[in-house]
């Protein structure tokens, strides 16, 4: 008789860098299970993870690496109808801390990623829904372009040049095509543009409709992937940007220099600001100008070394010396990122929008509603519970919407109360709602910018119109106004742009 | 179309002119090298701009901004990132 001794599993701890300045940055558990979580801040894998294959949807699918931590595609899935890549970020909870200085490396906004709940950590915007909580969310890794429906992933274009967008493909998340943009091809026999509307197959989604060339557009965009699909709300590239800053935090020292191997698990913390980098410069970054982005598309067709007009990039085109270089363009800086997170095109990001033009006009969708079937700003408007913000009770009672109406530049700095509300006041449902949709307090911005601060010099285009739908991350000629905290609040769901492209998330029901 | 070169140091707060998109700004204002950028082809001590548009607004930016203008050949041998129409001109 054979006696089988059942396989010892031991609990570990792991330990991310942040330790050495004692925040809370460490993981207890059976090491089998730490891919599915986000991560520790610092490491190796931080800002993605895996989705428990039981739950993961019947039709994604693994990468090869999808399951190892130090792999390129470590928490990358594609969907297989669209071809589309994909990142899944796990469900975690975040505690925006104000330490009561400017000091380094936290600079006034100290941010606590966790696994578990502690403290004033909440279960951020992004991880709830439909009145539930989510175990996690599938970002496109690229923004999204016109391919055609047949699961080949391959640019709905003409042969030739660059391609002639043609009608009837999808909207799919694809390396080095030509990303979509909510506004006309142009006339006048050059295309300039490779508009939403091209994407109107309904292969994968029999009631989907074409959408319009508007930022509104986004919606139905998204649609033609499949009815689990939505554009990314607010709150979601919200998440990206503070995942982006934990990161650069657990690689600085005590006097804001990067540790001993940064670049190693964040390739941006190679040259201030240290925060991803992207194409803002017409072509190039605006800091690191050996990060290059002219480039052909996939079958080298394009001579131009652009998609369309101007300095617009194909996606994941990051180059140094001739050699890809995209890691330095994710939001954790390693390859297994989201890519393009900021320069290039804005990614057009609704759930926050406006009734009017007052300060208490505002209207954020409610997390007990469902995201996934929303379909314009009235189903956010409409939506029951929608969350009102509040206009500030005075001037500098730091208690709601402060900015006025006409349009203004406001550029991020340090404020030792926290460039944005902390996690400690989110009794205020109005500092919680403007934390998780990138509104930093007035304290802290400023009207001068410094290019090479912790935030980058990130710009705030505050305004106050109707029908609003943000913009965030910036574009191809943006300069320092670009980067992951980047936010635009004066276009509307009706507003053309060629600089505005669009991704898709999938929201995982825990 | 005017061209003209700048040098700063690597720290000075060099600001964009601020532009909306979509609007032909008056010059478009480009970084060609910086010299703490670990892969910058040459680390000469400064940082470089390029700008190309009006002369007239070029100047007026300039004389607000820690630039000080150079000629083209005195610029780095070769530039980082030198793309159209600087390398066309």
């Amino acid at each position: 008789m054979t006696t089988i001794s059942p396989l010892l599993r031991v609990k570990e701890r792991i330990v991310g860098p942040s330790g050495i300045y004692n925040i809370q940055n460490e993981w207890y558990g059976y090491a089998d299970e730490f891919k599915y979580t986000i991560g520790l801040a610092g490491l190796m894998g931080f800002g993605v993870g895996c989705c428990p294959p039981e739950l993961l949807p019947a039709d994604m699918a693994l990468l090869p690496g999808t399951e190892d931590r130090f792999s390129p595609n470590y928490g990358t899935y594609i969907h297989l109808p669209s071809a589309s890549i994909q990142c899944f970020v796990p469900a975690h909870f975040m505690d925006v801390q104000s330490p009561g200085n400017t000091n380094a490396p936290f600079f006034g906004s100290k941010i606590v990623i966790s696994d578990t709940q502690s403290g004033d950590a909440v279960l951020p915007k992004a991880f709830k829904n439909n009145g539930g909580d989510l175990l996690g969310v599938f970002i496109d890794k690229y923004q999204g372009s016109n391919c055609r429906p047949d699961g080949s992933g391959t640019p709905n274009h003409t042969n030739g040049p660059g391609g002639t967008p043609l009608t009837g493909g999808i909207f799919a998340s694809r390396p080095l095509q030509w990303p979509v943009s909510a506004t006309t091809k142009d006339s006048g026999g050059t295309d300039f543009n490779s508009p939403f509307s091209l994407c109107n197959s309904t292969a994968l989604n029999g009631a989907a409709t074409t959408p319009a060339n508007d930022l509104g557009g986004a919606w139905a965009l998204s649609k033609t992937r499949g009815v689990d699909f939505a554009p990314i709300p607010i709150w979601v590239r919200s998440q990206l940007a503070f995942l982006s800053l934990a990161h650069a935090q657990a690689l600085l020292d005590t006097n804001g220099v990067p540790i001993a191997g940064a670049t190693t698990n964040a390739a941006w913390m190679d040259l201030a600001p240290y925060a991803p980098k992207g194409n803002n410069n017409n072509g190039a970054d605006i800091n690191k100008t050996s990060l290059a982005f002219a480039r052909t598309d996939l079958t080298g067709a394009n001579a131009s070394g652009f998609a369309g007009r101007n300095s617009r990039a194909f996606t994941g085109a990051a180059r140094i010396s001739g050699l890809a270089a995209v890691e330095h363009t994710t939001h954790n800086g390693q390859l297994s990122g989201i890519v393009d997170i900021q320069g290039n095109q804005f990614d057009t990001a609704p759930g926050l929008t406006a009734v009017g033009t007052g300060a208490g006009d505002f209207r954020l969708f409610p997390a007990s509603g469902d995201w996934t079937a929303t379909s314009s700003n009235t189903s956010i408007t409409g939506a029951a519970g929608v969350i009102s913000l509040a206009a500030e009770t005075a001037p500098g009672d730091d208690d709601g919407v402060w900015f006025a109406a006409a349009g203004a530049s406001n550029f991020l700095v340090a404020h030792s109360g926290g460039t944005f509300h902390p996690s400690s006041s989110f009794s205020n449902a109005t500092r919680q709602a403007m934390t998780e949709t990138l509104l930093p307090r007035q304290l802290g911005t400023s009207g001068t910018q410094t290019g090479t601060n912790i935030f980058g010099g990130d710009r705030f285009f505050s305004a106050r119109v109707n029908n609003l739908l943000p913009l965030v991350g910036g574009i191809w000629l943006g300069a320092a106004n670009s980067g992951v905290f980047g936010v635009f609040l004066d276009f509307t769901a009706t507003s053309t742009r060629s600089d505005a492209g669009a991704r898709a998330v999938r929201l995982l029901s825990a | 179309m005017d061209f003209c070169f700048f040098k700063a140091l690597p720290d000075a707060n060099v600001q964009w002119p601020i532009f909306l998109p979509e609007q032909d700004p008056p010059f478009t204002l480009i970084a060609l090298e910086r010299t703490k950028d670990p892969d910058a082809n040459n680390h000469t001590g400064f940082d470089y701009f390029g700008a190309y548009g009006t002369g007239a607004d070029i100047d007026a930016w300039a004389a607000g901004q820690p630039v000080t203008a150079v000629p083209k050949n005195q610029l780095p041998n070769p530039i980082t990132f030198y793309p159209a129409p600087f390398n066309e001109a």
